[in-house]
């Protein structure tokens, strides 16, 4: 798709993948699709679904979060959050939010992305509007 | 090749049709200035790595 888009001579838009979060297999497939010495071989952005930040009284050590950033410290391209939001139990206090934005985490990812802006049958969603799904 | 052109992950597909397809979409949003990325995939590779050459190759 790279070369695709270079080829065309479109807009260098950044080309990236967004991984699920398991444990066994992340750090191996962050590396494998960014490492390469050729720019076209490699991924421009990683970006990392994460819903371990769980409940209102997990904390920076206990989230998890912290593993994310010792094994992400020193990676050689742009990642972030393309989803989070574990939402059980409830309440979601967005606490993770905080984290990912501190001086600890924020040298190293580019930001986040919440799941979701509309609600749907699963209830991640921040808003409602129109006819509610039935919940399954 | 599912109809929505989502990947099965355990016979994953990197042919013309699903190239074809990516191409379109680009070819489209490329058109926006507010276009701030794409994503190649989304989950595909849950289990085993047997199949990542072939995520890569869709890079």
């Amino acid at each position: 798709m790279k070369q695709y888009r270079d080829q065309k001579r479109y807009r260098n838009i950044p080309v990236g993948y967004s991984a699920a979060d398991i444990a066994q297999l992340r750090p191996m497939l962050q590396n494998y699709m960014a490492c390469r010495p050729e720019p076209q071989e490699r991924l421009d952005f990683f970006s990392l679904n994460s819903y371990e930040w769980c409940g209102s009284q997990a904390d920076y050590a206990t989230s998890g979060y912290s593993k994310l950033q010792n094994m992400t410290a020193g990676y050689n391209i742009p990642i972030f959050f393309s989803e989070t939001g574990c939402n059980v139990p409830p309440p979601r206090t967005f606490d993770d939010q905080e984290a990912i934005f501190s001086p600890e985490m924020s040298d190293t990812w580019s930001g986040s992305i919440i799941y979701e802006y509309v609600q749907e049958a699963n209830r991640y969603g921040l808003v409602s509007y129109g006819t509610p799904e039935a919940p399954k | 090749m599912r109809a929505d052109n989502s990947v099965d992950q355990d016979q994953p597909e990197w042919d013309k049709e699903r190239f074809t397809a990516y191409q379109k979409v680009l070819d489209e949003f490329q058109k926006y200035d507010n276009t701030a990325g794409v994503f190649v995939g989304n989950e595909v590779l849950n289990q085993g790595t047997s199949r990542s050459t072939h995520l890569r190759g869709m890079i």
